[in-house]
Protein backbone atom coordinates (compact mmCIF):
# COMPACT_ATOMS: atom_id res chain seq x y z
CA UNK A 1 0.00 0.00 0.00
CA UNK A 2 1.25 3.46 -0.36
CA UNK A 3 1.90 5.42 2.45
CA UNK A 4 -0.41 8.07 1.93
CA UNK A 5 -2.93 6.12 0.50
CA UNK A 6 -5.51 6.27 3.73
CA UNK A 7 -5.01 9.93 4.88
CA UNK A 8 -7.55 11.65 5.47
CA UNK A 9 -9.75 9.26 3.95
CA UNK A 10 -13.66 9.89 4.22
CA UNK A 11 -13.54 12.74 6.05
CA UNK A 12 -15.27 16.37 5.85
CA UNK A 13 -12.64 18.34 6.80
CA UNK A 14 -10.49 17.95 4.12
CA UNK A 15 -10.55 15.95 1.20
CA UNK A 16 -7.22 15.58 -0.59
CA UNK A 17 -7.02 15.73 -4.52
CA UNK A 18 -5.45 12.54 -6.24
CA UNK A 19 -2.53 15.57 -7.10
CA UNK A 20 -2.70 16.46 -3.09
CA UNK A 21 -2.23 13.03 -2.25
CA UNK A 22 0.71 12.10 -5.03
CA UNK A 23 2.62 15.30 -3.52
CA UNK A 24 2.83 13.95 -0.30
CA UNK A 25 3.93 10.53 -1.35
CA UNK A 26 6.58 12.47 -3.15
CA UNK A 27 7.42 13.80 0.53
CA UNK A 28 8.38 10.53 1.94
CA UNK A 29 11.63 9.62 2.29
CA UNK A 30 11.89 6.26 3.67
CA UNK A 31 9.19 3.25 4.51
CA UNK A 32 10.33 1.59 7.59
CA UNK A 33 9.00 -1.86 9.45
CA UNK A 34 9.42 -1.55 13.46
CA UNK A 35 7.90 -4.69 15.83
CA UNK A 36 5.10 -4.53 17.98
CA UNK A 37 5.75 -3.00 21.31
CA UNK A 38 8.78 -0.59 20.30
CA UNK A 39 8.81 3.00 21.40
CA UNK A 40 9.38 5.25 18.09
CA UNK A 41 9.89 8.21 20.28
CA UNK A 42 10.29 9.40 23.77
CA UNK A 43 8.85 12.09 25.36
CA UNK A 44 11.49 15.48 24.83
CA UNK A 45 12.87 14.59 21.88
CA UNK A 46 13.58 16.90 19.01
CA UNK A 47 12.19 16.16 15.41
CA UNK A 48 13.10 16.96 12.58
CA UNK A 49 10.81 14.49 10.29
CA UNK A 50 6.75 13.31 11.23
CA UNK A 51 5.36 9.97 10.95
CA UNK A 52 2.18 8.36 8.41
CA UNK A 53 1.51 4.91 9.98
CA UNK A 54 0.62 3.08 6.83
CA UNK A 55 -0.35 -0.38 8.63
CA UNK A 56 -0.77 -1.23 12.13
CA UNK A 57 -1.69 0.15 15.74
CA UNK A 58 0.24 2.93 17.11
CA UNK A 59 -0.21 5.04 20.43
CA UNK A 60 0.99 8.03 21.93
CA UNK A 61 1.43 7.73 25.99
CA UNK A 62 2.77 9.91 28.72
CA UNK A 63 4.06 7.81 32.07
CA UNK A 64 3.46 9.37 35.74
CA UNK A 65 6.30 9.00 37.78
CA UNK A 66 5.56 5.82 39.10
CA UNK A 67 6.19 4.78 35.90
CA UNK A 68 2.26 4.43 35.11
CA UNK A 69 1.05 4.90 31.54
CA UNK A 70 -1.76 6.77 30.51
CA UNK A 71 -2.09 6.26 26.35
CA UNK A 72 -3.47 9.80 25.30
CA UNK A 73 -3.70 8.57 21.64
CA UNK A 74 -4.78 5.27 19.71
CA UNK A 75 -3.60 5.74 16.07
CA UNK A 76 -4.92 3.82 12.72
CA UNK A 77 -3.72 3.26 10.01
CA UNK A 78 -3.58 6.49 7.55
CA UNK A 79 -3.30 8.63 10.85
CA UNK A 80 -0.12 11.24 10.37
CA UNK A 81 1.22 10.07 13.86
CA UNK A 82 3.26 13.59 14.68
CA UNK A 83 2.40 15.74 12.11
CA UNK A 84 2.22 18.83 15.07
CA UNK A 85 5.52 17.84 15.46
CA UNK A 86 6.05 19.43 12.70
CA UNK A 87 5.51 23.05 13.94
CA UNK A 88 6.10 22.74 17.56
CA UNK A 89 10.08 20.77 16.86
CA UNK A 90 9.83 18.87 19.99
CA UNK A 91 7.65 16.03 21.19
CA UNK A 92 5.38 16.28 24.90
CA UNK A 93 4.52 12.69 24.96
CA UNK A 94 5.97 9.49 23.56
CA UNK A 95 4.88 7.29 20.53
CA UNK A 96 5.21 3.44 20.47
CA UNK A 97 3.93 0.79 18.18
CA UNK A 98 1.32 -1.78 19.94
CA UNK A 99 1.70 -4.08 16.96
CA UNK A 100 4.24 -4.73 13.75
CA UNK A 101 3.86 -1.61 12.07
CA UNK A 102 4.70 0.38 8.71
CA UNK A 103 5.68 3.48 8.46
CA UNK A 104 6.76 6.61 6.17
CA UNK A 105 8.80 9.35 7.43
CA UNK A 106 8.28 12.78 6.42
CA UNK A 107 11.16 15.09 6.72
CA UNK A 108 9.87 18.39 8.00
CA UNK A 109 12.07 20.09 5.40
CA UNK A 110 9.79 18.34 2.38
CA UNK A 111 6.57 19.60 4.46
CA UNK A 112 7.51 22.63 4.66
CA UNK A 113 8.34 22.96 0.94
CA UNK A 114 5.23 21.38 0.44
CA UNK A 115 3.09 24.08 3.04
CA UNK A 116 5.07 27.14 1.29
CA UNK A 117 4.19 26.04 -1.86
CA UNK A 118 0.37 24.70 -1.14
CA UNK A 119 -1.91 27.15 0.77
CA UNK A 120 -4.27 24.43 -0.12
CA UNK A 121 -2.66 21.53 1.38
CA UNK A 122 -1.27 23.52 3.91
CA UNK A 123 -4.98 23.75 5.49
CA UNK A 124 -5.62 20.19 5.22
CA UNK A 125 -2.88 18.93 7.06
CA UNK A 126 -3.37 21.72 9.70
CA UNK A 127 -6.97 20.35 9.73
CA UNK A 128 -5.57 16.81 10.42
CA UNK A 129 -4.25 18.00 13.17
CA UNK A 130 -7.32 19.73 14.46
CA UNK A 131 -9.41 16.51 14.03
CA UNK A 132 -6.26 14.94 16.44
CA UNK A 133 -7.56 18.00 18.88
CA UNK A 134 -11.07 16.83 18.41
CA UNK A 135 -10.12 13.54 19.23
CA UNK A 136 -8.17 14.68 22.51
CA UNK A 137 -11.30 17.12 23.71
CA UNK A 138 -13.64 13.82 23.25
CA UNK A 139 -10.81 11.38 25.27
CA UNK A 140 -11.00 14.05 28.03
CA UNK A 141 -14.78 13.88 28.15
CA UNK A 142 -14.64 10.49 28.23
CA UNK A 143 -12.24 10.08 31.08
CA UNK A 144 -13.62 12.80 33.30
CA UNK A 145 -17.47 12.08 32.52
CA UNK A 146 -18.17 8.43 31.61
CA UNK A 147 -18.11 5.57 33.66
CA UNK A 148 -16.00 1.94 33.27
CA UNK A 149 -18.24 0.82 30.77
CA UNK A 150 -18.97 3.95 29.33
CA UNK A 151 -15.09 4.82 28.43
CA UNK A 152 -14.87 1.46 27.02
CA UNK A 153 -18.01 1.36 24.87
CA UNK A 154 -17.13 4.87 23.56
CA UNK A 155 -13.71 3.64 22.73
CA UNK A 156 -14.97 0.49 20.88
CA UNK A 157 -17.33 2.36 19.13
CA UNK A 158 -14.81 5.29 18.01
CA UNK A 159 -12.50 3.20 16.82
CA UNK A 160 -14.98 1.22 14.64
CA UNK A 161 -15.97 4.27 13.33
CA UNK A 162 -12.72 5.27 12.34
CA UNK A 163 -11.72 1.87 10.92
CA UNK A 164 -14.95 1.93 8.93
CA UNK A 165 -13.46 5.10 7.77
CA UNK A 166 -10.58 3.55 6.14
CA UNK A 167 -12.23 0.30 5.05
CA UNK A 168 -10.91 -1.83 7.70
CA UNK A 169 -14.32 -2.65 9.90
CA UNK A 170 -17.68 -3.48 8.06
CA UNK A 171 -18.99 -1.16 10.63
CA UNK A 172 -20.08 -4.54 12.88
CA UNK A 173 -16.79 -6.31 13.27
CA UNK A 174 -12.84 -5.54 13.22
CA UNK A 175 -9.41 -6.63 13.85
CA UNK A 176 -8.28 -5.52 17.36
CA UNK A 177 -4.63 -6.52 18.67
CA UNK A 178 -4.54 -5.28 21.43
CA UNK A 179 -4.72 -6.15 25.29
CA UNK A 180 -6.86 -5.64 27.95
CA UNK A 181 -4.11 -3.87 29.56
CA UNK A 182 -3.96 -1.62 26.33
CA UNK A 183 -7.61 -1.29 26.55
CA UNK A 184 -7.48 -0.41 30.83
CA UNK A 185 -4.08 2.30 29.93
CA UNK A 186 -6.63 3.86 26.99
CA UNK A 187 -9.55 4.28 29.38
CA UNK A 188 -7.76 4.94 32.50
CA UNK A 189 -8.85 1.54 34.36
CA UNK A 190 -6.90 -1.82 35.91
CA UNK A 191 -6.80 -4.87 33.66
CA UNK A 192 -9.58 -6.46 36.15
CA UNK A 193 -11.88 -3.96 35.76
CA UNK A 194 -11.48 -3.62 31.73
CA UNK A 195 -12.04 -7.54 32.01
CA UNK A 196 -15.40 -7.16 34.11
CA UNK A 197 -16.80 -4.57 31.45
CA UNK A 198 -16.18 -6.74 28.76
CA UNK A 199 -17.52 -9.71 30.60
CA UNK A 200 -21.08 -7.55 31.10
CA UNK A 201 -20.94 -6.19 27.47
CA UNK A 202 -20.93 -9.84 26.09
CA UNK A 203 -23.24 -11.37 28.56
CA UNK A 204 -25.84 -8.43 27.31
CA UNK A 205 -24.93 -9.45 24.26
CA UNK A 206 -23.96 -5.87 22.89
CA UNK A 207 -20.25 -6.55 22.07
CA UNK A 208 -16.94 -9.26 22.48
CA UNK A 209 -14.11 -8.62 22.96
CA UNK A 210 -12.37 -12.06 22.12
CA UNK A 211 -8.81 -13.11 20.11
CA UNK A 212 -7.85 -9.79 18.89
CA UNK A 213 -11.03 -9.39 17.30
CA UNK A 214 -14.43 -7.23 18.37
CA UNK A 215 -17.65 -7.87 17.37
CA UNK A 216 -20.71 -5.61 17.58
CA UNK A 217 -24.00 -7.16 18.50
CA UNK A 218 -25.92 -4.23 19.43
CA UNK A 219 -24.41 -1.22 17.65
CA UNK A 220 -27.17 1.25 18.90
CA UNK A 221 -26.41 0.50 22.30
CA UNK A 222 -22.86 0.13 22.23
CA UNK A 223 -22.78 4.09 21.22
CA UNK A 224 -25.62 4.65 23.48
CA UNK A 225 -23.73 3.56 26.76
CA UNK A 226 -20.51 5.33 25.29
CA UNK A 227 -22.77 8.49 24.93
CA UNK A 228 -20.76 7.93 21.53
CA UNK A 229 -21.33 11.30 18.86
CA UNK A 230 -19.08 10.95 15.94
CA UNK A 231 -19.24 14.72 14.69
CA UNK A 232 -15.82 15.09 16.38
CA UNK A 233 -14.58 12.55 13.76
CA UNK A 234 -15.97 14.74 11.01
CA UNK A 235 -16.83 11.50 8.86
CA UNK A 236 -17.63 12.41 5.17
CA UNK A 237 -20.68 10.05 5.03
CA UNK A 238 -21.26 7.48 8.28
CA UNK A 239 -24.38 5.49 6.77
CA UNK A 240 -22.25 4.96 3.69
CA UNK A 241 -21.26 1.51 2.67
CA UNK A 242 -17.46 1.92 4.43
CA UNK A 243 -14.60 2.30 2.27
CA UNK A 244 -13.75 -0.69 0.05
CA UNK A 245 -12.30 -3.15 2.40
CA UNK A 246 -8.69 -3.79 2.61
CA UNK A 247 -8.24 -7.37 3.30
CA UNK A 248 -8.07 -9.44 6.35
CA UNK A 249 -3.97 -9.19 6.07
CA UNK A 250 -4.24 -5.58 6.58
CA UNK A 251 -7.51 -5.26 9.36
CA UNK A 252 -5.38 -7.23 11.85
CA UNK A 253 -2.25 -4.83 11.62
CA UNK B 1 -33.26 25.32 40.17
CA UNK B 2 -29.62 24.36 39.83
CA UNK B 3 -28.44 24.53 36.46
CA UNK B 4 -27.95 20.99 35.20
CA UNK B 5 -24.40 22.50 33.37
CA UNK B 6 -22.76 23.22 36.85
CA UNK B 7 -21.31 20.66 38.71
CA UNK B 8 -23.50 19.45 41.86
CA UNK B 9 -22.55 17.05 44.42
CA UNK B 10 -24.33 13.79 43.40
CA UNK B 11 -27.12 11.65 45.33
CA UNK B 12 -26.76 8.22 44.11
CA UNK B 13 -23.59 6.58 45.56
CA UNK B 14 -21.37 4.53 44.02
CA UNK B 15 -21.35 0.71 43.17
CA UNK B 16 -18.59 -1.12 44.47
CA UNK B 17 -18.20 -4.89 43.30
CA UNK B 18 -15.06 -7.71 44.38
CA UNK B 19 -13.81 -8.83 41.90
CA UNK B 20 -10.27 -11.19 41.72
CA UNK B 21 -9.74 -9.99 44.83
CA UNK B 22 -10.33 -6.35 44.29
CA UNK B 23 -12.78 -4.37 45.07
CA UNK B 24 -13.79 -1.76 41.87
CA UNK B 25 -15.67 0.94 42.27
CA UNK B 26 -17.79 2.64 39.41
CA UNK B 27 -19.42 5.70 39.86
CA UNK B 28 -20.92 8.11 40.89
CA UNK B 29 -20.22 9.76 37.61
CA UNK B 30 -16.74 9.31 35.98
CA UNK B 31 -15.06 7.56 38.73
CA UNK B 32 -14.00 4.09 38.46
CA UNK B 33 -11.43 2.68 40.48
CA UNK B 34 -9.61 -0.72 41.54
CA UNK B 35 -8.44 -0.82 44.87
CA UNK B 36 -7.07 -3.54 46.96
CA UNK B 37 -9.62 -4.53 50.13
CA UNK B 38 -7.66 -2.61 52.66
CA UNK B 39 -7.21 0.69 50.34
CA UNK B 40 -11.31 -0.22 49.89
CA UNK B 41 -11.57 -0.51 53.66
CA UNK B 42 -9.54 2.57 54.68
CA UNK B 43 -11.57 4.63 51.71
CA UNK B 44 -14.39 3.68 53.35
CA UNK B 45 -13.98 4.24 56.78
CA UNK B 46 -12.47 7.85 55.70
CA UNK B 47 -15.87 8.45 53.41
CA UNK B 48 -18.29 7.76 56.60
CA UNK B 49 -16.07 9.46 58.88
CA UNK B 50 -16.01 12.56 56.46
CA UNK B 51 -20.14 11.78 55.83
CA UNK B 52 -20.55 12.26 59.61
CA UNK B 53 -18.93 15.54 59.83
CA UNK B 54 -20.99 16.76 56.70
CA UNK B 55 -23.91 15.96 58.27
CA UNK B 56 -23.30 18.29 61.62
CA UNK B 57 -22.05 21.30 59.37
CA UNK B 58 -25.52 21.24 57.81
CA UNK B 59 -27.21 20.54 61.07
CA UNK B 60 -29.17 23.97 62.62
CA UNK B 61 -26.90 24.09 65.40
CA UNK B 62 -23.63 22.63 63.29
Amino acid sequence: MRCMELFLRNRSIAVLTDQERERLEAAVAERRRLPARATLLDRGEHLRQSTMLVTGFMIRYIDDTEGRRQIVAFHVPGDFVDLHAFPLHVLDHSIATLTGVEIGIVPHGALKRLTAEDPDLAQKLWGSTLLDAAMHREWLFRLGRLDAVGRVAHFISETNARLAAIGYSDGKAFGLPINQTDLGEITGLTAIHVNRVLRMLREERICTFRSSRVEIADLPRLEQIGQFDPTYLYLENRSADPASPLGEENSNG
Amino acid sequence: MDDPRNLTPFEVGGKAVAEEGLVLLDGPDGIAISMTPDAAEETGTSLIAAAREARDQLAPDG
